[in-house]
């Protein structure tokens, strides 16, 4: 899916350097006060104007809460926000086999993503989320039954969906999918709920010829690149 | 106006596969170079740290200084309407360039590649040819090139089965390679459970199985650790050192010369030339935006091939009207894009682990490559490589789900559960044409960030690679089923026209008549001596096989003649 590729060239050069920042002091993701406060500095050095540097000691500083309770939306509104919820929750449902995607944070994925790389694509899932909450009627798709909620999604996907924009539902999926299967630095994937349903052991960086083998049993090892330093794009 | 900087024997414009190799050359043989790259210097942590499915395979985050700002545009043919935005594809900017994110599939053309034309024609004759194809021959041969692939291969670092060894046949590898003069310098990639099922089975279908050659140390080489499989390798930088991109190998020698000058950060906005024609130097934006001007005896345009074109159309002066060493109208043309056939397959209840191991490790077979068959009556001409490896990731898996399977819900989860890693693929890789209507050029309207106009894509599918692709499918899907695949499915229509490329070819053609090419079998331009260009923009065709070596061999090759002739060629 096309991210928005408009951004303007020196954050990208700023982004970089804010990685190598990172790992250059030796600081993991999760302790990088000392590497927040080094950062102004650095990045003058590396020739960034200053009147952009506030806006990338925020990013920088932002907390990633554990509960998915305690995650506000930053580009959606929290009515939206609790819509995609329950609409990602149904995507990838909650079952015997393990946590769906309203569980794994893949609404607080998408959410971030319409806040930075997919801000191009904002107005289209508002418009989407507005669609599915009129055509649940009463308190909104988030209130309905599974069996109303699946019904619309199905008339969604099917195109039949009255004010839905054009082209949300693929969209709206391959979103679900990179939120609940991608690296959980972005928000999704909690507890590596997407990579242990299918049997993904996370980021392995040594794969021995046996766990090469067919039928080889590969233990899930719950790594990401967090672990590494990491912050994701 | 800028102070322009001390003059530069040779200046070289983008520092990946190619400019990375004509480092390395040059300085050897002592000359002076200036290397400006657009990337940022990255190195081991930074791999480790950014890369995962979603900075590498969807937000391409080692194209944010560049590649992604400045997508070409595409339309079907001159008379249609521009189409909306295409994905962009993942090539890198930073110091080794892409080459530090390929998928290390490390191939040498054979000789028959170079000859494509003439070896159709004698053996099919003239009416084969489609009539708007531009097919010619290389005005080099594969023995031209052979030392050079050699050198290649032993400075960077390739694994590889030989098949040929100096003419004589060498058990285990490509019956088809031509004579190499000696073995690759490590030993074949590992053997993987899903590699021998294809072996298996192209052997029961009678074809010739081999390991796929991979620019990554299969063992320790030259300071490198052997690689560890980690399966985030073709479009990942190596978080051990092990891929052989030329920021590890070529680049790495070059600086420890004391010749080489690297200045990341540094993006080249034109070209200088001056009434005569002659290049002069190159006006550039350092890591402060700041703007720069490098004077050079020589300047070599290694920028990959979209941008290669675009700056000679950008730079025009009082003796380049339409652009630079485009007096002759060919800078642009005779474009060409790889083509694709691709399968996945359903192995119930097996599992393949393939979500791991390298891009180049993978069991290949050629005989369906090239005119290794017969074509008549197939109604298309050449071929292409097939291959069987891994390297899948867990997002690439949730989408390739079999067809009738539902797309979302408790039925789509269960699949995924179930069959997640019971999915493999197969591939082939279709030598396309070239043809008169293909073609690059400056888009009229779209520019980038800077405001500077993006390349625009004229192609379409045509014909005989449409041919070739469908045959090819059903070949992948012959091929899966024997392995053992209860169910197979096609990627993508066969036939579906790729405008942007991360294997493309052409716009500066290689040539020796300067009506009908851009540059000479050195690269050299033949309308301005002193400018070198490298990559496959100068190829004059293709083959069914991933381009990088041969970029390579033919950069070594280029920067061998430059250095012995550099008096004569430099101003
Ligand atoms: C994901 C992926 C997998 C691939 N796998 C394979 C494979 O398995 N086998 C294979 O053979 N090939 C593969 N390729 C293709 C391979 O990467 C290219 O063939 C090769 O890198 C081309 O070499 P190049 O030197 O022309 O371009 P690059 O290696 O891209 O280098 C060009 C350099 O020029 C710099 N540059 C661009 N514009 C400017 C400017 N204006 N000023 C200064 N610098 C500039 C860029 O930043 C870049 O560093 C793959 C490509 C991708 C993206
Ligand atoms: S598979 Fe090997 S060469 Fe590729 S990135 Fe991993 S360790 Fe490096």
């Amino acid at each position: 899916m096309p991210d928005d590729h408009s951004l303007p060239i020196l954050p990208t050069q700023l982004r970089i350097a804010r990685r190598r920042l990172l790992l250059s002091s030796g600081v993991a993701a999760g302790s990088s006060l000392a590497a927040v406060a080094a950062f102004p500095a650095r990045a003058l050095a590396a020739g960034v104007p200053a009147e952009r540097i506030p806006g990338w000691l925020e990013f920088l500083s932002r907390t990633i809460p554990d509960s998915l309770d305690d995650e506000a939306p930053v580009a959606l509104s929290p009515r939206e926000f609790a819509t995609l919820r329950a609409v990602v929750g149904r995507l990838i449902p909650t079952d015997d086999l393990g946590p769906g995607a309203d569980e794994a944070g893949v609404h607080v994925f998408i959410d971030r993503g319409l806040a930075g790389p997919n801000a191009a694509h904002l107005p289209l899932f508002q418009a989407l989320l507005a669609a599915l909450d009129t055509g649940a009627a009463g308190n909104g798709f988030a209130a309905a039954t599974p069996e109303r909620q699946d019904e619309l999604l199905t008339r969604l996907e099917a195109g039949e969906l009255a004010d839905a924009p054009k082209g949300a539902f693929a969209l709206l999926l391959e979103q679900t999918r990179q939120g609940m299967f991608g690296d959980p630095i972005y928000g999704g994937n909690r507890n590596f709920a997407g990579w242990d349903l299918m049997a993904y052991p996370g980021i392995k960086l040594v794969w021995t010829e046996a766990d090469q083998q067919i039928d080889a049993d590969v233990k899930p090892l719950h790594l990401s690149v967090k672990q590494f330093g990491g912050t994701g794009w | 106006m800028t102070n322009a900087l001390p003059k530069a024997d040779v200046v070289i414009i983008g520092l990946g596969a190619a400019g990375g190799i004509a480092a390395h050359v040059l300085t050897q043989a002592g000359v002076n170079v200036v290397g400006l790259e657009a990337g940022p210097r990255l190195g081991l942590g930074d791999f480790l740290a950014n890369d995962d499915e979603i900075s590498g395979m969807i937000r391409y985050w080692t194209g944010e200084p560049k590649y992604n700002h400045e997508i070409p545009t595409w339309r079907p043919n001159a008379n249609a309407p521009t189409q909306p935005p295409i994905p962009p594809v993942s090539m890198a900017n930073m110091v080794g360039g892409t080459s530090v994110h390929y998928g290390t599939q490390s191939w040498r053309f054979r000789s028959d590649d170079f000859r494509t034309r003439s070896t159709t024609i004698a053996r099919y004759g003239n009416a084969v040819i489609p009539p708007t194809s531009t097919l010619v021959d290389w005005p080099i041969s594969y023995d031209d090139l052979e030392p050079y692939y050699d050198r290649v291969e032993y400075l960077i670092g390739v694994s590889g089965q030989a098949g040929n060894i100096n003419g004589a046949l060498v058990d285990g590898g490509n019956p088809f390679e031509s004579p190499r003069s000696r073995a690759f310098p490590m030993p074949p990639m590992r053997s993987f459970g899903y590699g021998e099922l294809a072996r298996a089975a192209m052997t029961s279908l009678g074809y010739h199985p081999f390991p796929q050659p991979a620019a990554i140390a299969s063992v320790p080489f030259d300071d490198r650790p052997a690689c560890t499989y980690c399966g985030y390798c073709s479009g990942f930088g190596c978080w051990n050192n092990s891929k052989s991109s030329t920021l590890v190998s070529a680049i790495r020698r070059a600086e420890a010369s004391g010749r080489l000058e690297v200045r990341p950060n540094c993006r080249v906005m034109r070209i200088q030339s001056n009434d005569r024609g002659q290049v002069t130097g190159v006006e550039y934006l350092d890591e402060q935006h700041a703007p720069q001007v490098q004077p050079a005896g020589v300047v070599i345009l290694s920028a990959y091939l979209y941008e290669n074109v675009r700056l000679l159309l950008l730079s025009t002066s009082a003796a380049y009207a339409d652009g630079l060493a485009n007096n002759s109208g060919q800078v642009g043309k005779n474009y060409l894009s790889q083509a694709y056939a691709g399968r996945t397959a359903l192995f119930p209840g097996k599992r393949l682990n393939v979500m791991s191991g390298a891009g180049g490790q993978a069991v290949a077979m050629d005989d369906l490559n090239g005119d290794h068959f017969d074509h008549t009556g197939l109604g298309f001409i050449r071929g292409a490589v097939i291959f069987a490896g891994n390297s899948e990731l867990p997002i690439g898996h949730s989408r390739g789900i079999a067809p009738g399977v539902p797309q979302w819900g408790a039925v789509y989860k269960r699949w995924v559960h179930e069959n997640a890693n019971s999915v493999g693929s197969a591939f082939a890789q279709v030598e396309p044409l070239p043809y008169a209507d293909v073609f690059l050029d400056l888009d009229p309207t779209v520019k980038d960030p800077l405001g500077v106009p993006v390349i625009r894509v004229t192609l379409d599918a045509k014909e005989n690679e449409i041919k070739a692709a469908r045959f090819m499918d059903a070949k992948l899907a012959e091929l899966l089923t024997a392995m053992g695949a209860a169910q197979t499915w096609p990627n993508f229509p066969a036939g579906t026209p790729l405008p942007i490329n991360t294997h493309a070819y052409g716009g500066t053609r290689m040539g020796d008549d300067p009506a009908a090419s851009v540059v000479n079998r050195y690269g050299l331009a033949h309308e301005a001596p002193n400018l070198m260009i490298l990559g496959g923009s100068t190829f004059p065709g293709s083959s069914g096989y991933n381009p990088t070596e041969t970029i390579q061999a033919h950069a070594w090759y280029a920067a061998e003649y430059l250095a012995s002739n550099l008096n004569s060629i430099a101003i």
